[in-house]
């Protein structure tokens, strides 16, 4: 069992999952090297930082917002995270 | 090995982005009422805001390519080479609610086609000229030979048996092509003379693969978006119809009751389940196959002519069938599709009205186009083009609580949505309610393995007495229209399955 792990939450809102926040949602979730290292979860909406459009999509990563997200820089802020935990 | 159509499936791509944003911006001006001249040829500056090129040499072209897909988006014809100008000035001819879309559907965007090498076996740089040479051993044609260190394939000779890709011991051996043509089922994509993509219209049979390969995204087709808002607008009749594939398309954790919930706020009338004419067509065809069958108990001799029955619920595979085996094509189902029997039914109940589709399928663009169907399909979306209208007006599906129980169809017309589903329920409906124990039944789905099948349908080395034919990958939800990943898609239709409330249709319904 991961003593470390990354808590993601990723907002799924319709604006958000359009421009791409359910895929990155999907990819992480089906990651097989992730699976014990990250408490993944959906959130209806950040709110004010979403609510915008132009942020879309919004992920956070252990309370940090993440504006117009992409599945590449998500994984990597998560990676790095890890590594340096020694989990990885 | 995933299939060209599968390995960009589920990634939300550049590509994505570029055709999700034009979509967004589009349904925004109409629903913020500023759909003018002006503030269309706006939008690629609006996407393309920095000043240096991320995809092509600058991003002169990079707007060049958005101001196409603009175009085609709102309905239009492309407008290319020296005709290519930073003026939209025949967009007013579609700022309307009527259908203006017509054919082609499908186009190749010429100046965002990075006319990639065509279909041939390479010699990559990781040959290592080894002394064993399989390559060269197994070549019937020799065509591969030593040259500057490195094996090479002659291309003249060869005849992509593809054995020297799999005995070298360095998998130096590549077959390359292009994406749209590997995807293309019908193959239909050809080269012009500058070597840029093209469609030949007399092959391709809109299904749409080619639009979701192209990693350039290249090749894009004629939405009707803005017509459909158009009709919301100032129209308070308008139907939706929801094709079976449609439970988890707006995310996972929306209910299909938040999806009809959505499209009342978004101001259709009525939501209907497509999957409702799904039903009405289990039994016309159950009534066809039935015929069929007991025409061939009757007859004693080894008829010539195999006679089976075709499905007719995917436009696709009917006009492959159509184009490619016409002698064959006679056994395909006359029927409508789902699609149409659904709006009919609709259009029965409120005739003056108008009708949406929305679904996975850019072959139902296309067939809406033609008449008798065009009386009673309006217009067709798809669900990555409804999705972009939830944005523009600002409707969130997961803020949705309300719910609405959905009865319009049973086990039968929602399995539809999978390929198998369709024989499945005809075969299921014939045998209980006609009394054949067994049924032959075969099924395909893309249209490379529908053609397979269909050959050896006449090659006379299968006899099936129903066949099922769907064009996308796992039947409609692989559809290019789609927005759930494969998996998560089947998952949430088999649930949806299960969970019909409304009986399938009993014998006395024959």
């Amino acid at each position: 069992m991961a003593s470390r792990k990354v808590r993601v939450r990723i907002c799924i809102g319709t604006n958000c999952s359009f421009h791409g926040g359910q895929l990155i949602y999907d990819k992480l979730d089906s990651e097989p090297l992730l699976q014990d290292h990250i408490d993944l979860e959906t959130v209806k909406c950040f709110d004010k930082a979403c609510k915008e459009g132009k942020n879309s999509p919004v992920v956070e990563i252990d309370g940090k917002l993440h504006a117009r997200a992409s599945i590449e820089k998500i994984s990597e802020i998560i990676f790095t995270k890890l590594k340096k935990a020694g989990e990885l | 090995m995933p299939r060209i159509f599968e390995k960009l499936r589920g990634f939300y791509t550049p590509v994505t982005d570029i055709r999700r944003r034009v979509f967004a911006e589009i349904a925004k001006l109409i629903v913020e009422d500023r759909a003018t001249q002006d503030e269309i040829e706006a939008i690629p500056y609006k996407i393309i805001t920095e000043d240096e090129p991320h995809y092509r040499c600058c991003v002169f072209r990079e707007r060049a390519i958005v101001r196409e897909r603009v175009r085609l988006a709102c309905g239009l014809d492309l407008k290319e080479g020296g005709e290519n100008e930073p003026k939209i000035p025949d967009i007013h001819a579609v700022l309307t609610g009527k259908k203006v879309i017509s054919e082609p559907l499908v186009n190749v965007i010429k100046i965002g086609c990075e006319r990639c090498p065509t279909d041939s076996v390479v010699v990559t740089d990781l040959c290592r000229n080894c002394m064993a040479h399989p390559c060269i051993l197994v070549c019937p044609v020799n065509a591969i030979s030593i040259i500057n260190g490195r094996s090479h394939v002659d291309t003249s000779k060869c005849i992509k048996c593809l054995r020297c890709t799999t005995v070298c011991p360095y998998e130096a051996i590549v077959r390359r092509g292009r994406p749209c043509a590997q995807a293309c089922g019908v193959d239909a994509i050809e080269s012009d003379a500058q070597g840029y993509a093209e469609i030949n219209y007399e092959k391709c049979v809109s299904c749409g693969l080619c639009i979701v390969s192209c990693p350039f995204g290249a090749i894009a087709d004629k939405s009707e978006i803005l017509q459909v808002l158009y009709e919301l607008k100032h129209q308070d009749r308008v139907h939706a119809i929801m094709a079976p594939s449609f439970v988890s398309q707006f995310g996972n954790k929306v209910s299909p009751a938040a999806v009809f919930k959505g499209l009342q706020k978004a101001g259709f009338k009525s939501v209907m389940e497509v999957a409702f004419g799904a039903d009405q067509d289990v039994l016309i065809e159950a009534g066809k196959l039935a015929k069929i069958l007991e025409k061939v108990k009757a007859s004693t001799a080894d008829q010539e002519d195999h006679e089976f029955l075709g499905t007719s619920c995917c436009p696709s595979w009917v006009m492959t069938a159509r184009k490619f085996f016409p002698d064959l094509a006679k056994h395909i189902s006359d029927s409508y599709t789902p699609m149409v029997e659904t709006a009919k039914k609709v259009k029965q109940d409120d005739p003056a009205s108008k009708v949406v589709f929305i679904g996975p399928c850019i072959a139902k663009k296309h067939e809406s186009l033609f008449q008798p169907m065009s009386d009673y399909v309006d217009h067709v979306l798809t669900y990555e083009e409804m999705a972009a209208i939830f944005v523009a007006m600002k409707i969130d599906l997961m803020e949705i609580q309300e719910s609405m129980p959905i009865t319009d169809a049973s086990r039968f017309g929602r399995g539809y949505a999978i390929a198998g589903g369709v024989c499945g329920a005809i075969a299921d409906y014939t045998k209980s309610c006609y009394g054949f124990p067994e049924i032959e039944t075969t099924r395909a789905d893309t249209l490379r393995e529908c053609r397979k099948m269909l050959a050896s349908i006449k090659a006379g080395e299968i006899k099936p007495r129903l066949v099922e034919g769907m064009a996308c990958p796992d039947g409609c939800i692989g559809g290019p229209g789609t927005l759930a990943p494969l998996k998560l898609a089947r998952a949430a239709v088999e649930k949806f399955v299960k969970d019909a409330g409304k009986k399938e249709p009993g014998c006395d319904a024959k």
